[in-house]
């Protein structure tokens, strides 16, 4: 595969899923990037907006295994992992894989189970295995945890801890719809739209495709004033006075891999400039931590970032 | 005892004091004769038949003149018109203080968008004369040829017609990527100029695509974008079949006359506005269908036609050109008009003393302190001399006046009784002496009489009979001095108490004109005077008359400061500064509280929620501070125990050294607390309790319970 067929691939898997999640085209874009770049994705809104719509519309385009976990207080990471059963008939305990082992899963309201169950997800989105009962088991690939919380309840909720945070490769923000966008998905649902049947999907590409694309990503070529400018970016996050706790340099190498996916995707074997400044905030708004007078201010990590891209001189070799 | 001569000293104040001879004449055989005032006679004067309704406080300060005025049956109708009462705007106080704050504020933001104006400016100059640096605005590092015999002379680096000829020339010299790269640059660079986009140093080839709208020009740029990134960032190069194709396009683009469509700016959006106001409502002057008995269209008719030239003060009164040169000019200053400031006074008055002329008007209150001052220690022997031989050959030559007529008492009346007094005594027309003695006997009582001849002493007597200093020119109806002559060093002023005599109406006064222009040409004369057989005095040139308008009267400002001082804003200073210090203080009290070095990861979380406890507590919501503290403690708690204890309270008392029993308690209580419950009326306390416990185990060391 070459760029113009990753291309032409990552076209057709977009349109498919815009065609069941309306008006939620960046959204979409950021989830298939956040995929091929394997990635996890933090996805944060109001309940109603589509996310787990389009975690299932994505799993159905892909043509992989999907699986949904509502995270409430009393969820024991067990319940993610799995366990060992006894088996009665065998006489030796035997184990039965959690809902952590599908390809897509989507981690419902993740913020609302405690910090225990939470990072149970970790060995999971980091190294792609679970470690149970002393046996590291690995999960089938490609692996995609897509996470969602509510920004706006904090009663009973755990808020994520900064480490797990780093885990997940972009935060998309999931905003309400326009008027027309509205008025589109309220006639689809007039016309008979059932969010809960989306058998009338079929899968673009299947698994392997998705794997082979990550490998097409690698490829892409990366000049070194590109790769100067992305650090500048997440250092500059360690030098603005209104950011407590700037980015790592995990921050860049994921700049890296989704930058190189977003060049991919436009047919092109290099990256731009452009290619990470689109990725810039989805990367980083999640690896930053305001200073407190800047957030009782009112001031958030999107503003300090746009402020960054805007004051951060762009390479050019000639 | 006769006096010596001193004929130097005297020339200067020759003429004034032959015109003083001459007055009481012309005031009589002014009904005559005088041509100035017959231009007044030619036609009803506008103000007169039709005054303007309601007459303005000025103009009604010069009904005094009406009834004396011939056919001016109007403007007395419109003086009788009573004066409306001001509308009660008391209910206006508490806007009048909302919009002095906002005025002072708006004044503020004047003030620095004047010296960021200025500020953007001189950077602008600065950065236009350092040719080197133009090329970093546009973000497109401009690589500049090298120089050869073979090569043309540096060409301009600003500009998308400058650029586009760099690039044609890179082209030619067989340098297609830069070439390319200078291509795009002044595309760009032409897109900036015409308004599409604007060029920054943050913004991507990417960016600057998305930023056309023409769908012409971004079709052109987008190949150009494409093949500069494949070239910089993918290292593909274009050949120089692609460049000289991508040149094409760019030239197309540069050479375009097209220019995007602007939005009006607010300015120019507002002046249409403003235009239409004006029109409206007009800019304020006077209607000039109407006339204003306050205006001063007679006066110029007056003193254009007796020769005189009067024109606005060429120079500030602090800066008058030197008196005794060639071109020097006699000035005219309302005193009630024109305030003067201290140092403007000093220098008037030392332009004055080294022989200045000056005609100075308006209530004597009002004259400028230092000169007042330097009239009132005048020393007026001189004049008093060669009034004495100026009266005489006058008054041999001019027959006494006749004293049949009547003036209104408010009315002016050039002094003939200097006349009379001085031709009388010297003359042994002693009935006028004598009735002049009588008259002044007062203010010859309160003055030592002088030592020399009686002759002199009556003048002397008249002349300080009102509390003015110098000569008198002019009285009124009542014998009050109305206009003097004063020597002041070598310089002369003519005084007049009053600075209505040049308005329209007192010029249509019929004895005024001749007072009016008396006065000038004492003022502005140069030579010796002559005395017609109508009596009126003419010299054989006169200086040129300025007259000072409102703001001759003060110096500019020598600093900004002075300007705001000066523009009457020192309070709105001392509001900003105390304004600007607090927020200094402010702001840099909090920067100092915030830290980073000194704050640990769980900082932000932390103080979010003291804040919002505190913010909550402030604001006597104590379920919630309550309840919201207490997750936050003990999330902090079960962070911090040890894995063989469970209970968080029995932690903390244990910990703090506390009774667990006590401790206990409040601690369910504070974590049961509801934050939409109905308040109990403890939860503060329990807040207070408890939160120094937990903040004392934040900053003990650790330890175990085993």
């Amino acid at each position: 595969m070459d760029s113009q067929a990753f291309a032409t691939v990552f076209e057709r898997m977009k349109s498919q899923i815009a065609s069941v999640v309306v008006g939620q085209e960046d959204l979409v874009e950021g989830l298939l990037v956040a995929t091929v770049a394997r990635g996890h994705v933090l996805l944060e809104g109001a309940p109603g907006l589509g996310k787990t719509l389009l975690a299932r519309a994505f799993a159905l385009t892909t043509g992989t295994t999907f699986k949904r976990i509502q995270f409430t207080p009393d969820l024991m990471p067990s319940d993610i992992t799995g366990s060992s059963i006894f088996d009665r008939d065998k006489g030796a305990f035997s184990f039965v894989p959690g809902p952590i082992f599908a390809q897509i899963v989507l981690a419902d309201e993740i913020n609302r189970a405690p910090a225990k169950t939470q990072s149970a997800l970790l060995e999971a989105m980091a190294d792609g295995s679970v470690s149970a009962d002393g046996v590291s088991r690995k999960l089938p690939a490609p692996f995609l945890v897509v996470a969602t919380q509510n920004p706006i309840e904090s009663q009973g909720t755990y808020p994520l801890p900064e480490a797990q945070l780093d885990r997940f490769l972009v935060k998309l923000l999931v905003e309400n719809p326009t008027r027309d966008v509205e008025a589109r998905i309220v006639r689809a649902h007039a016309d008979g739209f059932d969010p809960t049947n989306l058998n009338h999907i079929t899968p673009v590409v299947d698994a392997s495709t998705l794997v082979e694309m990550s490998h097409v990503a690698e490829q892409v070529r990366v000049d070194d004033a590109v790769v100067g400018y992305m650090v500048d970016l997440v250092r500059r996050t360690r030098d603005d006075r209104t950011i407590e706790l700037g980015a790592s340099p995990r921050a860049s190498i994921a700049l890296l891999r989704s930058a190189r996916v977003v060049a991919a995707a436009e047919g092109r074997d290099f990256v731009t400039p452009d290619d990470v400044k689109r990725q810039a905030k989805a990367i980083l708004r999640h690896r930053v931590m305001l200073h407190p007078d800047a957030e009782l201010q009112g001031i958030r990590a999107d503003n300090r970032i746009d402020e960054i891209l805007r004051t951060a001189p762009v390479p050019r070799v000639a | 005892m006769k006096r010596p001569f001193l004929a130097p000293v005297l020339r200067p104040l020759l003429g004034p004091l032959a015109l003083v001879a001459v007055l009481g004449t012309a005031s009589h055989s002014f009904a005559e004769t005088p041509e100035e005032s017959a231009a007044f006679a030619e036609a009803a004067a506008p103000f007169c038949s039709n005054p303007p309704k309601p007459l303005k406080d000025d103009q009604r300060s010069l009904c005094g003149y009406a009834s004396h005025l011939p056919n001016c049956a109007a403007f007395q109708e419109a003086c009788k018109q009573p004066v409306a009462a001001p509308p009660d705007l008391s209910w206006l106080a508490p806007l009048a203080i909302v919009a002095r704050f906002v005025l002072y504020a708006l004044a503020g933001v004047l003030v620095i968008g004047v010296f960021y104006i200025i500020f953007v400016a001189i950077r602008k100059v600065i950065n236009d004369r350092t040719p080197s640096e133009t090329p970093a605005k546009s973000g497109v590092k401009v690589v500049p040829l090298v120089e050869d015999a073979a090569a043309p002379a540096p060409l301009p680096t600003d500009g998308g017609a400058a650029l586009l000829a760099r690039a044609d020339a890179l082209l030619a010299r067989g340098e297609p990527a830069l070439a390319l790269s200078h291509y795009l640059a002044a595309s760009l660079r032409s897109l900036d100029e015409k308004g599409f986009l604007r060029i920054a140093r943050s913004q991507t080839n990417g960016e600057y695509l998305r930023a056309i709208r023409d769908s012409e020009f971004r079709g052109a740029v987008a190949p150009i974008v494409r093949a500069v990134d494949r070239a910089e960032f993918g290292s593909v190069a274009a050949s120089a079949e692609e460049v000289a194709a991508f040149g094409a396009a760019a030239r197309a683009l540069v050479m375009s006359p097209r220019r995007a469509v602007a939005a009006p700016s607010p300015f120019a959006a507002a002046l249409p506005v403003a235009a239409l106001a004006l029109v409206l409502l007009g800019c304020g002057g006077e209607n000039k269908k109407h006339g204003s008995p306050s205006g001063s269209e007679y006066f110029q008719s007056l003193t254009s036609r007796q020769g005189l030239t009067v024109t606005p003060l060429t120079h500030p009164l602090a800066t008058l050109p030197d008196p005794r040169s060639k071109d020097a000019v006699a000035v005219m200053l309302n005193a009630d008009e024109t305030p003067l400031d201290d140092e403007t006074d000093h220098a008037l008055t030392a332009w004055v003393a080294n022989g200045g002329h000056l005609l100075l008007s308006g209530h004597s209150s009002s004259w400028p302190k230092e000169l007042a001052k330097a009239m009132a220690a005048s020393k007026t022997s001189a004049l008093e001399v060669a009034a004495e031989a100026l009266a005489k050959t006058v008054a041999k030559k001019i027959p006494p006046p006749k004293t049949s007529e009547v003036p209104p008492p408010d009315a002016l009346l050039l002094d003939g009784r200097d006349v009379r007094l001085a031709t009388g005594i010297a003359d042994d027309e002693e009935e006028y002496a004598e009735e002049d003695a009588d008259e002044d006997e007062s203010a010859l009582e309160s003055r030592e009489p002088a030592e020399e001849a009686p002759r002199i002493r009556g003048f002397t007597a008249y002349s300080y009979s009102s509390d003015r200093p110098g000569m008198p020119l002019v009285r009124r109806g009542d014998g009050k001095t109305a206009a003097s002559l004063v020597s002041v060093g070598t310089g002369t002023v003519v005084t007049l108490d009053e600075a209505d005599l040049f308005t329209n109406a007192a010029l249509a006064y019929p004895r005024n004109p001749t007072i009016a222009l008396t006065l000038l040409r004492v003022a502005a004369g140069k030579g010796t005077p002559s005395v017609a057989a109508d009596g009126i005095v003419r010299y054989s040139t006169y200086r040129t008359i300025e007259r000072a308008r409102r703001h001759d009267g003060r110096q500019g400002a020598s600093d900004p400061l002075s300007a705001l001082l000066a523009a009457g804003l020192r309070l709105p200073l001392i509001h900003a500064a105390i304004f600007a210090a607090i927020l200094f203080f402010a702001y840099g009290r909090r920067m100092g509280r915030a830290e980073p070095d000194r704050l640990d990861s769980r900082r932000a979380f932390a103080e979010h929620v003291e804040a919002n406890g505190l913010l909550w507590a402030k604001r006597k919501f104590g379920p919630l501070a309550l309840a919201t503290w207490a997750r936050f403690a003990e999330e902090r708690l079960r962070a911090r125990m040890p894995k063989s204890a469970t209970d968080p309270a029995h932690y903390l008392a244990l910990e703090t050294g506390q009774d667990p029993t006590f401790i206990t308690e409040i601690w369910k209580r504070a974590t049961e607390q509801s934050p939409t419950e109905r308040a109990r009326g403890d939860e503060i306390a329990i807040l207070k309790t408890l939160a120094p416990l937990l903040d004392r185990l934040d900053s003990a060391p650790r330890r175990t319970l085993s």
